[in-house]
């Protein structure tokens, strides 16, 4: 059982932790991709066996689901390895949501690093550009993004996305093999990450829709714990998809991804306020009474 | 209640990454490329040979001399243009590109359905290709060496001579000018299980005729012939014949 301690200063989460391990994987992305156009070019003959960006993305094993169950093959340029990937991304979301968003994914992790520039530049205006009542109903246009993929994929059997995928188009731009309507979706990304933290993950990306919805069922949820929340909204204001975590008991916003920035590890000043975790909070009474008047927040 | 904190989290996630993927090429189920190796047919008399039809744009012409033992640089030659010379390691969708420049008449095309016809020809086995598929000039000539080929028949894939102006009617018996749509009852390459059941067929009837249960409606007759290791102009005859016999 672990007992928030209320009143003591949080143990905090080095910042490169996170960002250690989303260079890790974007650099992995970039070498593999390269590889792998080189030596189909015949440029190079590295010793490092390269990857199409098609391989490693866990998305061609969701858009492959159908066409591999009714007939056993896989969309066009999806390999093996996707499928792989989907599974493990699968039980990863299972447990903590869309895990794969907020530490892996190296189209998410550029336009948070674009995003930093952006915070300097606009300071406490950054991210908050776009009207709440119309940000509600743009969070919902990633769903009709992700029905589209998966119908027109399923229709011919090819991966339709591919020719609009700024993730796609950001490794390959050097290649000169982009669709048009890729680098202009790229563009557009990158421009506004300087006003909106991560907008393609929050408005249009199919697979952080189709992560999304783990978020409803997950194991390990952000939790909050309100005998111990003072309330000062520091968590609100870290969340980089704009929820409003401090009036949840655990969260289960669809666009939550799972990057803890909201937790006593990180924003929350109050240790064990809000944290990760599976199955009930448990408090210990003192740390209930002493966590009322724990000060810190900057509400 | 079960805590995690962002180091234990990002430690399983990439142990569940790294030994995911490790376990997967443990299984040998980790494949981040195509094989390079086309389906072979099931049945029939060509049963175990490798099938042209699952030639896809990614193979290059090693892949094919590899797979069908057609000599790379021969057949990167056969289709070669006068600006474009292909080498054995290029991949055959360059076709696309290739031939971007040459006009053909509309509704006709060279690409990797042209490698699949002529794989198929140069080793003497069937295929139906897709309607306006041709073939260049120096694949035809290669073809017409062949032993057994119906040479007469090559010229229905020939590339029909392309006037420099506009020319009255054309004496060249060029290739029917075809839509990439499946004709109402006619099957092709595109025609699909949801254009049979359009046609007024029912799944049980297409079952009983190709022999095992039809794909989903997206899927086509080819493709499924393909996957099934079943030539498709045996299915397409079957399946016509079905049409012929239920249409009024």
């Amino acid at each position: 059982m672990i007992e928030a301690k209320a009143g003591r200063k949080p143990a905090r989460m080095s910042p490169w932790l996170r960002r250690g391990v989303q260079i890790f994987f974007f650099v992995l992305a970039a070498v593999l991709a390269t590889v792998s156009v080189l030596g189909e070019r015949g440029v190079i003959a590295l010793p490092v066996e390269g990857a199409s960006l098609h391989a490693i993305c866990p998305f061609g094993g969701v858009v492959s689901f159908w066409q591999l169950v009714s007939t056993g093959t896989l969309v066009k340029k999806v390999h093996e390895s996707s499928v792989v990937l989907a599974v493990i991304a699968l039980v990863l979301s299972l447990l903590f949501g869309p895990v794969i968003c907020g530490w892996i994914c190296p189209f998410g992790s550029v336009q948070e690093w674009l995003g930093e520039l952006g915070r300097k530049l606009w300071k406490k205006r950054y991210n908050t550009f776009v009207p709440r009542k119309l940000d509600r109903v743009l969070r919902f246009l990633r769903y009709g993004v992700l029905a589209w993929v998966l119908y027109m994929t399923i229709m011919t059997g090819k991966l339709a996305f591919q020719d609009y995928d700024p993730y796609f188009t950001l490794f390959n731009l050097w290649t000169g093999e982009v669709a048009l309507g890729g680098a202009l979706i790229l563009a557009a990304t990158l421009a506004l990450s300087l006003f909106v933290e991560r907008p393609f993950c929050k408005y249009a990306c199919p697979y952080g829709a189709f992560q999304g919805i783990f978020n409803l069922f997950r194991v390990f949820g952000i939790k909050r714990n309100p005998k111990t929340c003072i309330s000062c909204g520091a968590c609100d204001r870290a969340c980089p998809m704009n929820i409003e975590a401090s009036t949840a008991g655990t969260v289960r916003d669809h666009q939550c991804i799972t990057c803890l920035k909201c937790t006593s590890e990180s924003a929350c000043p109050v240790e064990g306020a809000m944290v990760l975790a599976a199955g009930r909070l448990s408090i210990a009474p003192e740390a209930a009474a002493a966590g009322a008047s724990t000060e810190g927040g900057s509400k | 209640m079960i805590r995690v904190k962002s180091v234990p989290l990002a430690a399983i996630t990439l142990f569940t990454l790294l030994a995911g993927v490790f376990g997967a090429k443990l299984l040998g189920v980790w494949n981040t490329e195509s094989t390079k190796q086309p389906a072979r047919y099931a049945t029939g008399e060509l049963a175990g040979l490798p099938n042209p039809a699952d030639i896809r744009g990614s193979y290059t012409w090693v892949d094919i001399e590899n797979a069908f033992g057609i000599p790379a640089a021969e057949a990167a030659a056969a289709f070669s243009t006068p600006s474009k010379g292909f080498a054995p390691t290029e991949k055959v969708n360059a076709l696309e590109t290739a031939y971007a420049d040459i006009t053909l008449p509309e509704g006709t095309e060279i690409g990797t359905d042209s490698v699949r016809l002529f794989v198929a020809l140069y080793l003497g086995q069937p295929y139906l290709p897709e309607d306006g598929t041709l073939l260049p000039d120096e694949a035809i000539a290669i073809l017409r060496t062949r032993p057994g080929v119906d040479t007469a028949a090559l010229d229905r894939y020939a590339m029909p001579a392309v006037p420099a102006a506009p020319a009255p009617a054309a004496t060249t018996p060029a290739p029917a000018t075809t839509e990439h749509v499946s004709p109402v009852g006619s099957i092709t390459g595109k025609t699909t299980f949801g254009d049979l059941y359009d046609w007024g067929l029912t799944e049980a009837d297409v079952e009983t005729a190709i022999g095992f249960a039809p794909g989903p409606r997206t899927q086509s007759v080819r493709d499924a012939a393909t996957a099934a290791g079943v030539e498709f102009s045996t299915m397409k005859a079957a399946l016509q014949a079905l049409l012929d016999s239920a249409s009024p």
